[in-house]
């Protein structure tokens, strides 16, 4: 009697391949439960593709009144944006239950992957995914398609493709580190966000603006750098330090963020939100 | 081997505890903490095949208890086993082995089919597509579900949702199922149906149930023991037969009334609306 499919004795590998599939399902699902307003679907990817083409403009316009700034023009800029939306997209598109993270904690329906025979950490975070997100990520090959164009360099894409599941997994693991202070603090969701935005900004930035402490502070620290101006720096010099650099703050945060989430879940409380109005 | 064996279990929680005479700086940098004990020192064990009743008023630690032993919550301190699994140490295992239902909180996908549901659990439950499609089959009759199976579930009654989460929560076939009001907000009706189906699921099937209710129906109904559990604690626990004759004031007289009651009007009528 009873579904005794007790999976422990699997390899890491067919463990992680089991979990990867089930994800793929559960994006799916919810990919289709969004198609049921397609509507609203359309206009978030539009909306969110021009909210960042408005974005690129500015700092087009920006470098035509510099000049150039240690090496930066608006070519590096189609890189940078580039690089930072595919990054956001791909990131948030397949795996954003780690921005509902304080939502899950707040309401108690964190109990639902608490009593999921899945990974919690793959499960939790592959819970939901942003809609914007896949309007971002596809501006963001736009640009980088745009950049190999403007450079002649069509390996400039290899490089970008060697880089992006890196500074995916750097993006995920801090938005995780961030979403982990719900377990900690009553009514996170604002301050969770903050957090993550001290993050976010500035990978909008060309490294070239920030000074050595400061660069020093958004690498190690604040990895900001890591998925914008490091990997447009690691395209431009074919700079394979840079690139094994990214690699190893994203494997190092994913660590970090894996111990926190875990260390954190024991503190868990859930509850039986009924959403009282404040 | 018990379905469920609990020893000595404890949970407390650490409140932060406004104290008017302190000052509003005080409070915020240097609160008062609280300790709340919801379970406190409880033991019981469940064979299995067993139906058993686990109630108490708001706040006595029911949902508490439910919680652990599913592997919600980590406990304080004590030891509690599951289907012969640690609930939080064998998290994964367990899953694949128990079944819930939590009245108020929603599983299936609001925006789509409720057979899409049964799609998405299947394989989280790592089953195969013709055993999915099997069960489907299986629990679509057994809870009648075939009217609104291919409606999307934000379009369900209460009623049709509750046996649509059910459903859905027996997928995998479980070994123990833990309900926590599951007849929370039915009309008499679908209270009828969902225990008539538990019931027969505990009698046919041999599955375990772990329920928690407000409501003396499901409790009589479904319920062959009953723990009583207030302030953390279990003041009472024996068969639910000894429960009703022991602590009511008055001895219970069966009647057969000439009339039918109310109860059975209403069925009556909804009965003839359907």
């Amino acid at each position: 009697m009873g579904a005794k499919r007790i999976k422990n004795k699997r390899s890491f590998v067919s463990g992680l391949i089991a979990e990867f599939t089930v994800a793929r399902i559960i994006w799916l699902t919810n990919f289709r439960a969004a198609m049921e307003f397609r509507t609203a679907f359309m206009l978030q990817i539009v909306g969110m593709m021009i909210n960042d083409c408005a974005f690129l403009a500015l700092w087009i316009l920006f470098f035509q009144v510099m000049g150039s700034v240690n090496g930066w023009s608006g070519t590096q800029i189609f890189a940078l944006l580039g690089m930072n939306l595919m990054c956001y997209g791909f990131t948030f598109g397949f795996a954003g239950g780690s921005l509902w993270l304080p939502r899950y904690v707040e309401q108690g329906t964190f109990d639902g992957f608490l009593l999921s025979p899945r990974n919690l950490y793959v499960r939790t975070m592959t819970s939901r995914f942003d809609l914007a997100g896949l309007g971002d990520a596809l501006l963001g090959v736009i640009l980088i398609i745009a950049y190999a164009v403007i450079t002649g360099s069509a390996l400039s894409l290899v490089w970008f493709a060697a880089m992006l599941p890196a500074t995916m997994l750097i993006f995920l693991s801090v938005s995780v580190v961030a979403g982990t202070a719900a377990f900690y603090l009553p009514d996170s969701n604002h301050t969770v966000m903050a957090v993550f935005k001290v993050f976010m900004n500035p990978t909008m930035y060309p490294s070239a603006l920030f000074p050595k402490v400061a660069r020093f502070i958004f690498v190690v620290l604040i990895p900001s750098l890591t998925v914008g101006g490091l990997p447009v720096e690691a395209v431009m010099g074919h700079s394979w330090l840079t690139l094994g650099l990214v690699w190893l703050i994203a494997l190092l945060w994913l660590l970090i963020s894996i111990a926190a989430f875990y260390g954190s879940v024991r503190r868990y409380e859930s509850g039986n939100f009924i959403g009282l109005r404040g | 081997m018990p379905a469920i064996t609990v020893s000595h279990l404890v949970k407390s929680f650490s409140l932060a505890v406004r104290q008017p005479e302190q000052g509003r700086l005080r409070n915020f940098f240097k609160p008062e903490k609280e300790i709340v004990t919801a379970v406190d020192d409880i033991s019981f064990t469940v064979p299995e095949g067993e139906a058993v009743a686990f109630i108490g008023p708001n706040g006595a630690g029911k949902s508490t208890t439910i919680k652990m032993l599913t592997g919600i919550l980590y406990p304080t301190s004590g030891n509690m086993t599951v289907a012969g699994l640690h609930p939080y140490k064998n998290r994964r295992e367990l899953a694949f082995r128990i079944g819930t239902l939590f009245g108020q909180r929603s599983q299936l996908v609001p925006n789509l089919p409720v057979r899409d549901s049964f799609e998405l659990f299947g394989a989280i439950y790592e089953l195969s597509p013709a055993t999915v499609r099997r069960r489907q089959k299986e629990l679509i009759g057994l809870f009648d579900l075939a009217e609104f199976v291919d409606r999307p579930v934000r379009k369900l009654s209460l009623g049709q949702r509750m046996r649509a989460e059910i459903a859905v929560a027996l997928i995998h076939k479980p070994e123990i199922i833990f309900l926590d009001e599951p007849t929370i907000g039915l009309d008499i009706v679908a209270k009828k149906s969902l225990r008539e189906v538990l019931g027969r699921i505990n009698r046919e099937e041999g599955v375990t149930l772990f329920l928690t209710s407000h409501d003396v129906g499901d409790i009589e109904a479904l319920c062959t023991r009953t723990m009583v559990v207030n302030h953390g604690r279990i003041v009472v626990d024996e068969s639910t037969d000894a429960l009703k004759h022991d602590y009511f004031a008055h001895r219970p007289v069966k009647m057969v009334a000439v009339e039918p009651s109310l109860e059975e009007i209403i069925q009556d009528i909804y009965g003839a609306k359907k």
